[in-house]
């Protein structure tokens, strides 16, 4: 070891704790940034480079560092967006919330060639403000930031373990199979894009559909029922009516666990449901308050305005004890349950079909 | 009521005694409060819960909605009566019950 790689070393123990105190203040500022951005993160991670890390690099490199700090990875960060248009949004916001080193920060996305595929992050490097009132000495430490999607990070996770390193000792056939999965990512990312944006231009018609009333066409599915259970005029009044007559609190829980209950009684849309609603809804009422009127309950989940507006069809239709088990068996995955409720039910047929 | 932690692998165990009412739910809340940041697997057990109000559901449903962004949450060994009480209120239809 020559006397820089031990100057440098040693003047990297004595200042871990500076690091260690960076990375957290970072780790929070990054927080604030991403919650700012709106964007969907899969994961916001950061090290301080392993002691070994760093003499294998000046080793390595060694001539290009005279100090500390010099190396810019020393605390190294990596956000990863769910989507790949996510990088671009939150590089955005990089310069509003650190000091961006501009001639060492590298888009490596612009780097590559048209016809060469390889790791598509983006890399920051920066500093914190002194305007926010961090201690000066720690404001003079560099630090990298790495933005990349989800896909392009589990590609370069994978490339790193296989070699990255030590590129002369990865044959020509593995480096091109990587270029190759390279150019699948960048595919990927993009058809991830067009399948989440087709998703919620789906969603955003159907939300219009339910505000608008006109439902009777509408799928049932997990989203249209989200929907209609969230923002139909008919069903948010109702459940209003139900928490009044009942003098409950109600509190909004995804209705997904009764998408195939629904499709069991024959409800193969929107229209259905709401019917079902227009016809049992004050009998529903009626049901659940013969089965609170002996608690004490003053909060309820807004799935009740479905369980008793169900379990009030199984009594209008006239279900066996046989049917009601099989539906309750499709609400609940247990059958020794279900039989139970499809008795509680039929004790109270009387109170409804009266 | 009783409230005993245990810890298996990086399970946590709350195994609730008694009665979860108004007057037990704010000892079993704090418990509930500081395992959360320890875990991210949960489960109450419920085997000698005999009774359960609606300050014990909020504790439940408090659970429930910060485990699911970091992991998972189970009720085990639910009593019939407990049970009942989240059929009616609804719960049950989002939590996961063994």
């Amino acid at each position: 070891m020559n006397l820089k790689t031990k100057i440098i070393l040693d003047e990297y123990r004595q200042k871990k704790p500076d690091f260690q105190f960076l990375q957290t203040t970072v780790k929070n500022v990054m927080g604030e940034l991403v919650a700012a951005s709106g964007v969907d993160i899969f994961s916001l991670g950061s090290r301080i480079k392993a002691e070994d890390s760093l003499r294998g690099k000046l080793e390595r490199k060694g001539d290009k560092y005279s100090s500390l700090a010099d190396i810019t990875d020393i605390l190294g960060t990596r956000i990863v967006t769910t989507y790949s248009d996510g990088v671009d949004a939150i590089a955005k916001l990089i310069p509003e919330y650190f000091i961006v080193d501009v001639e060492n920060s590298v888009d490596k996305r612009t780097l590559l060639k048209d016809d060469v595929f390889g790791y598509m992050s983006v890399h920051f490097i920066c500093s914190l403000r002194p305007s926010d009132k961090y201690p000066e000495e720690i404001c003079a430490y560099r630090f990298e930031i790495q933005i990349c999607s989800v896909l392009q990070h589990v590609w370069s996770l994978i490339n790193h373990d296989l070699g990255y390193k030590t590129e002369f000792g990865v044959p020509h056939s593995v480096r091109r199979e990587f270029a190759r999965l390279a150019s699948l990512v960048e595919i990927a990312d993009e058809h991830f894009i067009k399948v989440r944006d087709t998703a919620n231009e789906y969603t955003a018609s159907v939300h219009e559909k339910i505000i608008s009333g006109n439902v009777d066409g509408v799928s049932l599915d997990y989203t249209t029922l989200k929907e209609y259970m969230q923002h139909s005029a008919p069903m948010t009044a109702y459940q209003k009516k139900l928490s009044e007559s009942l003098g409950v609190e109600i509190e909004y829980v995804a209705p997904d666990s009764y998408m195939i209950p629904l499709l069991w009684l024959g409800k193969n849309t929107i229209g259905d449901v709401q019917k079902m609603l227009e016809e049992n809804g004050d009998r529903a009422i009626d049901l659940a308050r013969t089965f609170l009127e002996n608690t004490d309950l003053d909060i309820i989940s807004s799935t009740v305005a479905l369980r008793f507006l169900c379990q009030t069809e199984l009594l209008v239709q006239k279900k066996s004890r046989e049917e009601m088990v099989e539906f309750f068996t499709l609400l609940t995955e247990n059958n020794t349950r279900a039989q139970r409720m499809a008795d509680s039910l039929l004790k109270k047929a009387d109170c409804i079909l009266r | 009521m009783i409230i005993e932690k245990k810890t298996e692998g990086s399970v946590i165990i709350l195994h609730l005694s008694g009665r979860l009412d108004s007057n037990t739910a704010p000892e079993f809340e704090a418990a509930v409060d500081q395992v959360l940041s320890e875990t991210t697997e949960l489960i109450f057990d419920f085997a000698d819960l005999a009774y359960i109000s609606s300050a014990g559901l909020r504790i439940i449903l408090k659970a429930h909605k910060e485990m699911i962004k970091k992991g998972t949450f189970k009720l085990k060994h639910v009593c019939d009566a407990v049970m009942d009480v989240l059929d009616v209120s609804g719960f049950a239809d989002i939590l996961t019950i063994e």
